[in-house]
Parts: C-alpha cells; structure tokens; sequence
C-alpha cells in the first residue's frame, strides 16, 4: 500500500471512528488520542493539513 | 463507529507474542504507563493466547479520560481570611449560599483564560491594600478543566504563583460584584447559581 492510499484509509477511518489503540500491558499517557486528550476530529486535522511525506503512518 | 461487546473480538498486535493473534473484549483493569493510576473495569480487547491487553477500543476513551484527569490534584492556596469573606459575600450578593463559591471561582478562571485582555487586567488587584494579610483560610478548587484554565491564564497574566492568581482573580470578582455592581457578571452567576442548585 503507497503513502496516499495509507493516508486516505487513516481519514476514512478517524472520520468514521473507526479506531483502536495498541496497548502493550498500560495505556500510554503519551498516547493523547488513547487518553481522550486529543479528539478524532483534532487527529484528523493533524493528518490532512500537518502529515508530510516523509513520515510512517502507523 | 464501531462499538464493541464482551466477548467480541478481533485481530490485533500482541506485543508479548510478537505476532498478530486473535484478541476478546473483556472489561478490565489497566494501568497508565506512567504508574500513576489505574483505570478500572475498562473494555479491552485480551489476547487469547497469552492473557495481556493488547487493545484499547475507542469507545473506553471517555473512561480512561475520565479517570486520567482525576489524577490530577486540586488547584489549592493559602489566603487571608478577608479574601474568602469577599467570596462569601459576593455569594450572598447573588442569592446563593457560600457552597457557591467553588463555582464561582471556577466560572471566573474560565472565563478569564479566554480573554486575554481582561486576563492582563488583573495582575493590578496585587497592589491592592485587600492583596495583603495573614494568610490563615485554605481554598481547594477541584474539576476537570480547572488545572489547564489556571496554568493557561499564569501564562496571560504573568502571575506564576498560583496562590497570586487565586488573589487577584477574588479582588476581581470584588469589583464586579460587590464594588461596581455590574449586571452582565451578576446575570451571568445568577444563571450558573440556578443550573448548578
């Protein structure tokens, strides 16, 4: 799967809601989607406007 | 969205296995990677093969923000006792009883970090004779937003102790209500009194 179509799956699903988070035996404080710090709506912002290139989606 | 039930499941990365193994959503306790806290009876997703949580579902984010915010320790200072009387009677002024004065506080911290202009306003009230005074009364200030609205209007004001802040925003609150009696501030209390009795 290219960049693009990574990218287009991650809005689809943020848009939808459609998302979990890993957990490796704790929540990750550092994880501000998981901790409800950041909102599905905040994410989304992130991936359209701010995402380069160069950078792993995950 | 998709809501998941116990005993649901799904694939997901197991991070002890180091594969990818079938996970079933079962409600447990989760601790926060920075060991300060638990979150209680949250749905997981459990890997089936070895028993470790291996999945947060969006759905158990409200829960686990909920209890990551009460974590947090009240806003708390030391302050003359005239300053609480001030709140006491800024209280009485609005019809509501002293019980009120937490929210009162609150309302005011809010409002005040998101206005930056009347935020800069209230470094003044210091030089106040009123600012002064054994300081022998406790005021514990305890909520959700409340430690980013004050740590967000330290960054306004330029007032970086936190038991300033707490005076400055009271002599605000004097001057409102008890001094120039204004009626926008005075409205605006009545209503929060009348949703939150």
């Amino acid at each position: 799967m290219g960049f693009k179509d990574a990218k287009r799956q991650v809005i689809e699903c943020l848009e939808k809601g459609l998302v979990s988070h890993e957990v490796r035996d704790d929540i990750d404080v550092k994880n501000l989607l998981a901790i409800g710090r950041v909102t599905l709506e905040a994410g989304l912002v992130y991936q359209v406007v701010l995402c380069r290139a160069e950078q792993r989606i995950h | 969205m998709k809501i998941f039930k116990v005993g649901e499941s799904q694939k997901a990365a197991c991070n002890k296995c180091q594969s990818f193994e079938n996970a079933t959503f079962q409600l447990r306790d989760v601790p926060f990677s920075d060991g300060r806290g638990i979150v209680k009876n949250v749905l997981v997703g459990v890997c089936d093969k070895c028993d470790s949580v291996t999945v947060l579902p969006h759905q158990s984010t409200p829960a686990v923000k909920r209890q990551y915010e009460a974590r947090r320790k009240p806003v708390e200072g030391r302050l003359p006792a005239h300053l609480i009387d001030i709140l006491n009677l800024a209280t009485l002024e609005i019809g509501a009883s002293t019980d009120f004065v937490p929210s009162m506080m609150k309302y005011y911290i809010h409002k005040l970090s998101e206005d930056e202009k009347a935020a800069k306003k209230i470094a003044q009230y210091l030089k106040s004779e009123l600012a002064s005074g054994r300081s022998e009364k406790r005021l514990s200030l305890k909520g959700r937003q409340i430690f980013d609205d004050i740590e967000h209007l330290k960054a306004l004001t330029h007032i970086e102790n936190t038991t300033d802040l707490l005076k400055s925003i009271i002599l605000k609150i004097n001057e409102d209500v008890l001094v120039k009696r204004r009626s926008k501030p005075i409205e605006n209390l009545r209503n929060i009194m009348a949703a939150v009795a």
